[in-house]
C-alpha cells in the first residue's frame, strides 16, 4: 500500500516535484494542479487528518527553491491506516489567490486564518477575519521584511480609543478572564434562549507573543526556554519534542541512555498534566476536594521533578544532543516509592469517580464522533476517546516507546465521561512505562559529547571548538524537517526551515490545543449552559500553546 | 460595577491585611506562575496569606490582582477591564514574563506602568511558589 502512494504520486507528479524523505512524501506543485492534487491526496490516497498549514517567506532564503515566487505554503497531513505523512508545497506570489480546503478538513479554517493574518496569503473566502492578532491589523507580522522592536504607541492609543468607545456590557468579559477550565486567558461569548446555547464565539490570541517569529532570530539552543512555555505542566515533553526536531535537522542520533531519562520525564509530566486535568473536571462537576487531591499527586511528582533537574516545573530539561543532567543518585529508588504511591492514588480516584453514577450521568455531554475528531484535527487523548486508535508513541514510534510493553486506550463516544476515563487509564500506562524503563535504563552517556570530561581533561581542542560553538551556535545545512511528538493534549510538532545560518530560518509550532478550540463552538451547541465548564474542562486546553 | 463607585477605600482593608485575613487575588493572564500558585494551595506550601478555599475569585470580590506573564496587545484591553473593576485600593503585582525581554515584540506591552499603577513588578523567572510567597510578603511590607 505504500508503494502504492509513491506510485501515485509519481504517476501525476515530475521527478522533480516528488521526494519521499522517510515516511514523508514530499510533493511540490504550481497553483494550477493544487485542486487536483488535493483532491487525490483526500479521496484516494486517504490523508485524512490535516496536521498543520505553514507559510514561509522565501524573501531572505539562501537556497530558494526552482519556483521564484515570494511565498511557499506547506500543507502537512497524516494517513491514518498506514502512519505516513504527505507534505505538499504550493509555490505562489503575492498577488495570487488560493483555493480554501476547509471543505475537505475542518480544521483548515483557523490555519488558513493564521496563514493571511501572518503572512497576507489571499485565500478565496475572503470572510476571514484576525485569528490571533487585534481586529484590523495587517501589518503582517511574520513576513521577512518586518521587524519590530516594540508594539508602536499609535496602536495602544488606537486599542485604547476604540474600548471607551465601546458599549460592550461587562457580562461578555465575564468569561474574559482566568477560569479553571481553560489554561490561561480566552475570551467566550455566549448566546442562549432558555440556558440552552445557540451560538458561541472563541476570541484566541489574547497571549499571542510571537514566539515563532522571535525564534528566527536566536539560536536553536536559545530556544528551548521558549518552548518550555507552551504548555508549562508539561515542559520536559515540550523541550524534548523541541531537541528532537534539530536533532532530527541535523542528523543526531542521541546516547540510549538521554532517551530513556527523556522517556521517563516526558511520561511522569504527560502523569502531571493529566491530574491536573483530572482535577480541573472533578471541581468542574463534583467538588474542588478532587482537584486538592490531584494537586498534592502533582506536587509529589514535581519535587522529584525538582530533585533530578533543580527546577520544579522541569524548565531546560533537554538539550540538542541529550539532556541537560544524569539522574542523581538515589533517585531511581525514590521514583519506585512514588510510582507505588501514584499507583495506589489512582486506584482510590478511580474507585471515587468511575463507578460513581452521578458523575457518570453529569459528563455523558459534549460527545464528538471518530469521524468528526478526524475532520477537525485532533490528536492525542480527545481522539482516543472518540474510538480512534492513534498514538504516536504506539504507531510512529520514537526513543524506545517500541520496546516498552503498554497499551493504548480507546473510548467510545468521545465524551466528557470517555476523554476522563482515557486519561485516568493514560496515567496508569504511563506509571507502567517510566517503571519498565528504570528497571532498563541503558548505562553510559547522557548527551552527545560530553564537553565537561573533554574539558576536564584540559584538551586545547575540545576547549576551542567549545567556545567556537559557544560564539557561533550551530549552523544545520540548508534543509526543512517536520517533527513530533506525543504531549498529553495530543501531536505537539515543530517545522523547521534551515537555510545553514545559526538561526532557524522559519519555525512553525504545531499545537494540539490550537484543534480541539477550534471545535469547541459546535460541541457546546444545544447543550445547556451550565455544561460548558465541564466540556472545557475535558479538553484540556492550553492557550499559551495555541496563541504562541 | 464600575470604579466610580469605589472611590473611597474600605476602611477594614489595612485591618484585613492582618495576620487572620486572608488574601483573594484575582489571577490574569498565563504562564508558569499559573501553575506555581495552584502549587500553593497544596499541603507542602499552604500558604495562609492566600484565601484558599476557592481557586479563582471574580475581580469585583478580589483584594488584588495579580498579572500573570507577558501582556498583549489584544489581553491589554482586558487587563484594564479589570483593573476599573478592582475595588479600592486597586493593588497590583504583575509578574513579568522572560519573553517580554525578546528582540521582535509585535504585539507586547512592555510599558504597562503607563496604563495602571503596579503596586510591585517582579521581572525575575519565577520557578517556585517562594518568589510568589515573598512577593506577597514584598507587597505587605510597602504597605
Amino acid at each position: 500500500m505504500s508503494s502504492n502512494i509513491s506510485n501515485v504520486l509519481k504517476k501525476y507528479a515530475n521527478d522533480s516535484e516528488y521526494v519521499k524523505e522517510g515516511n514523508t512524501h514530499v510533493i511540490s506543485c504550481q497553483l494550477n494542479k493544487f485542486d487536483f492534487f488535493i483532491n487525490l491526496i483526500k479521496k484516494e490516497l486517504d490523508f485524512i487528518l490535516l496536521i498543520d498549514i505553514c507559510v514561509v517567506d522565501n524573501l531572505k532564503r539562501n537556497n530558494k527553491n526552482n519556483s521564484n515566487k515570494r511565498f511557499e505554503v506547506i500543507y502537512q497531513f497524516l494517513n491514518m491506516e498506514l502512519f505516513e505523512r504527505l507534505r505538499l508545497k504550493l509555490s505562489i506570489s503575492e498577488e495570487e489567490y488560493i483555493p480554501s480546503v476547509k471543505k475537505y478538513w475542518l480544521n483548515a479554517q483557523w490555519c488558513e486564518r493564521e496563514a493571511k493574518e501572518m503572512f497576507g496569503i489571499a485565500f478565496e473566502d475572503s470572510s476571514y477575519q484576525n485569528l490571533l492578532l487585534v481586529k484590523d491589523d495587517i501589518s503582517f507580522p511574520l513576513r521577512k521584511d518586518r521587524n519590530y522592536q516594540t508594539a508602536t504607541f499609535s496602536q495602544i492609543d488606537k486599542l485604547r480609543k476604540d474600548r471607551s468607545s465601546e458599549n460592550t456590557l461587562l457580562s461578555k468579559y465575564q468569561l474574559a478572564r482566568n477560569s479553571h477550565h481553560v489554561t490561561g486567558l480566552s475570551e467566550i461569548e455566549i448566546q442562549e434562549r432558555n440556558e440552552q446555547v445557540l451560538k458561541v464565539q472563541t476570541e484566541i490570541g489574547l497571549y499571542h507573543r510571537g514566539l515563532e517569529k522571535n525564534m528566527e532570530s536566536i539560536s536553536y539552543t536559545q530556544s528551548i526556554n521558549l518552548v518550555d512555555r507552551l504548555n508549562y505542566y508539561s515542559a520536559p515533553i515540550n523541550s524534548s519534542g523541541w531537541c528532537k526536531a534539530v536533532e532530527d535537522l541535523l542528523n543526531i542520533e542521541i546516547p540510549e541512555r538521554a532517551k530513556g531519562i527523556r522517556m521517563i520525564f516526558c511520561e511522569l509530566s504527560r502523569i502531571s498534566d493529566h491530574l491536573n486535568c483530572l482535577g480541573t473536571m472533578a471541581s468542574t462537576v463534583a467538588d474542588t476536594n478532587y482537584y486538592f487531591f490531584s494537586i498534592e499527586l502533582r506536587e509529589m511528582i514535581l519535587e522529584l521533578v525538582e530533585k533530578a533537574l533543580g527546577s520544579r516545573l522541569g524548565f531546560g530539561f533537554a538539550r540538542i544532543g541529550g539532556v541537560a543532567t544524569d539522574l542523581p543518585s538515589g533517585w531511581i529508588s525514590s521514583c519506585m516509592d512514588l510510582l507505588k504511591t501514584l499507583k495506589q492514588a489512582m486506584d482510590s480516584y478511580s474507585k471515587i469517580l468511575v463507578k460513581n453514577e452521578i458523575w457518570m450521568r453529569e459528563n455523558q455531554i459534549g460527545g464528538i464522533s471518530a469521524y468528526d475528531a478526524i475532520n477537525w484535527g485532533y490528536t492525542g487523548p480527545c481522539l482516543r476517546a472518540a474510538g480512534v486508535n492513534y498514538d504516536m508513541r504506539k504507531n510512529i514510534p520514537y526513543y524506545f516507546y517500541d520496546q516498552v510493553d503498554f497499551d493504548v486506550i480507546v473510548g467510545t463516544t468521545g465524551n466528557c465521561y470517555d476523554r476522563f476515563l482515557v486519561r485516568i487509564e493514560e496515567i496508569k500506562q504511563s506509571i507502567k512505562i517510566v517503571s519498565q524503563v528504570l528497571d532498563n535504563l541503558p548505562p553510559g552517556e547522557c548527551r552527545v559529547v560530553d564537553l565537561n570530561n573533554d574539558l576536564k581533561s584540559k584538551n586545547p581542542n575540545a576547549v576551542a571548538e567549545f567556545c567556537q560553538l559557544l560564539n557561533q551556535g550551530m549552523k544545520p545545512v540548508s534543509n526543512e524537517v517536520y517533527s513530533s511528538i506525543e504531549s498529553p493534549n495530543g501531536e505537539l510538532g515543530f517545522f523547521i526551515v534551515a537555510d545553514g545560518g545559526k538561526h532557524p530560518y522559519r519555525v512553525k509550532i504545531k499545537a494540539p490545543s490550537f484543534c480541539t478550540m477550534q471545535s469547541f463552538p459546535k460541541l457546546v451547541r444545544y447543550n445547556n449552559v451550565d455544561q460548558i465548564k465541564p466540556i472545557l474542562s475535558s479538553l484540556n486546553i492550553v492557550m499559551n500553546e495555541i496563541d504562541r | 460595577m464600575t470604579s466610580s463607585n469605589n472611590q473611597v477605600p474600605h476602611l477594614s482593608f489595612f485591618k484585613r491585611l492582618g495576620l487572620s485575613y486572608k488574601l483573594r487575588p484575582y489571577l490574569v493572564g498565563s504562564s508558569e506562575v499559573l501553575a506555581e500558585f495552584k502549587a500553593l494551595k497544596s499541603s507542602k506550601y499552604f500558604f495562609d496569606l492566600i484565601d484558599n478555599d476557592e481557586l479563582y475569585y471574580d475581580v469585583s470580590n478580589a483584594d488584588l490582582m495579580v498579572i500573570l506573564g507577558s501582556v498583549t496587545l489584544k489581553s491589554l484591553n482586558v487587563i484594564l477591564r479589570a483593573y476599573e473593576q478592582l475595588p479600592q485600593p486597586k493593588l497590583v503585582i504583575w509578574f513579568e514574563s522572560a519573553e517580554l525581554h525578546l528582540l521582535n515584540q509585535h504585539s507586547m506591552v512592555v510599558d504597562l506602568e503607563k496604563h495602571m499603577k503596579i503596586n510591585l513588578k517582579v521581572n525575575t523567572s519565577v520557578d517556585s511558589p517562594e518568589d510568589i510567597m515573598d512577593a506577597f510578603i514584598k507587597l505587605r511590607e510597602q504597605l
